[in-house]
């Protein structure tokens, strides 16, 4: 049962892989480049910027017929020796900052940049008052456990 | 003071918990076009009712317009045809169509068919205006005031609700 059961992992794992083998080949035959470097470049690109039409896939991982459009765009882009920030700047002169995987540092993204560490900060100055407050809160019992001690022993002798 | 201290975590949860779910609230469908407050871009494309008509941003000229970006594989384009229709019949903004990667004979025999709103249909075959203007879904409309100037853009199909609540307003 335990066998069976591996080698149905194993060959759904293996059909995985041939598809996905063969998306690469497909890759290297729509987009073929004259150099390892373009394509790698070509490939980093893909990766970086958001499809807009399937938001939560970048253009690498979508097929979307708008990611297509735009990834022929940039595969001309990168053919005709345009450096990626001027890529980036020929898409978000289009599609906005959104299509940007990394959202610039400017007033409408500060909360997107800073906010998870405002957070953070306030949850450990949080632990550090709860927890400056319990031992505080200790040492005051304790403070009157001793006095009472001390009050009953001087009353015994 | 210590009250304060306590309460703290429970009146930042709720602020928290608020503000995300506004954000929920927020259509992420609809992009914030780039172009807003520009002029259209510039193109070469032919014409979908004549190809040896060559346009350009010249050949949109009467304002206020707005233009319309469907095509026949467009299920939504098909439900807003009758409100484009429509528009054309009761207001006098004109309505330029920018067939968005499609076959020229068969837009042809839908208009033919359907009606034509459009004054032309800029025949764009390989979607290249399509990327200048950042569509990435038909249909898509913008709004070009009375100075030429793009003022917004809306991502899917016209109703009569979205017309007065967008476009109304910039056509004073």
């Amino acid at each position: 049962m335990k066998s069976l059961f591996f080698s149905i992992i194993l060959a759904i794992s293996q059909v995985i892989w041939s598809v996905g083998i063969q998306n690469l080949d497909v890759q290297k035959e729509l987009y073929p480049f004259d150099t390892v470097e373009e394509e790698i470049r070509f490939n980093k690109l893909l990766d970086d910027y958001r499809c807009p039409k399937c938001q939560s896939s970048n253009l690498s991982g979508s097929n979307s017929p708008i990611a297509r459009d735009l990834k022929i765009e940039i595969y001309r882009l990168v053919k005709e020796g345009k450096k990626d920030y001027e890529i980036t700047e020929f898409l978000t002169q289009r599609y906005g900052d959104f299509i940007l995987y990394k959202p610039p540092f400017q007033p409408s993204t500060y909360l997107l940049w800073i906010g998870p560490f405002a957070l953070l900060l306030i949850a450990i100055l949080c632990v550090f008052l709860v927890k400056r407050s319990k031992q505080k809160k200790v040492s005051d019992t304790d403070l009157r456990a001793l006095k009472k001690k001390f009050q009953s022993e001087s009353e015994n002798r | 003071m210590k009250k304060i201290i306590d309460i703290a975590p429970l009146v930042v949860f709720v602020l928290l918990v608020l503000a995300l779910f506004s954000f929920l609230q927020r259509d992420n469908n609809q992009l914030n076009s780039v172009l807003i407050d520009k002029n259209f871009p510039e193109f070469t494309l032919t014409q979908l009712e004549d190809e040896d008509i060559i346009l350009s941003r010249s050949d949109i000229s009467h304002f206020p317009a707005i233009v319309n970006v469907w095509a026949t594989w467009c299920i939504t384009c098909r439900v807003e045809h009758p409100f484009l229709l429509n528009l054309k019949k009761e207001s006098k903004i004109k309505i330029y169509g920018l067939n968005y990667k499609d076959d020229r004979q068969k837009a042809l025999s839908l208009l033919e068919r359907d009606g034509n709103p459009f004054e032309f249909s800029i025949y764009d075959k390989e979607g290249s205006l399509a990327i200048d203007l950042g569509v990435y879904g038909a249909p898509e409309t913008f709004l070009i005031n009375s100075d030429g100037i793009i003022k917004t853009r809306h991502v899917g199909a016209l109703t009569p609700e979205i017309w007065n609540k967008k476009f109304v307003i910039h056509l004073k």
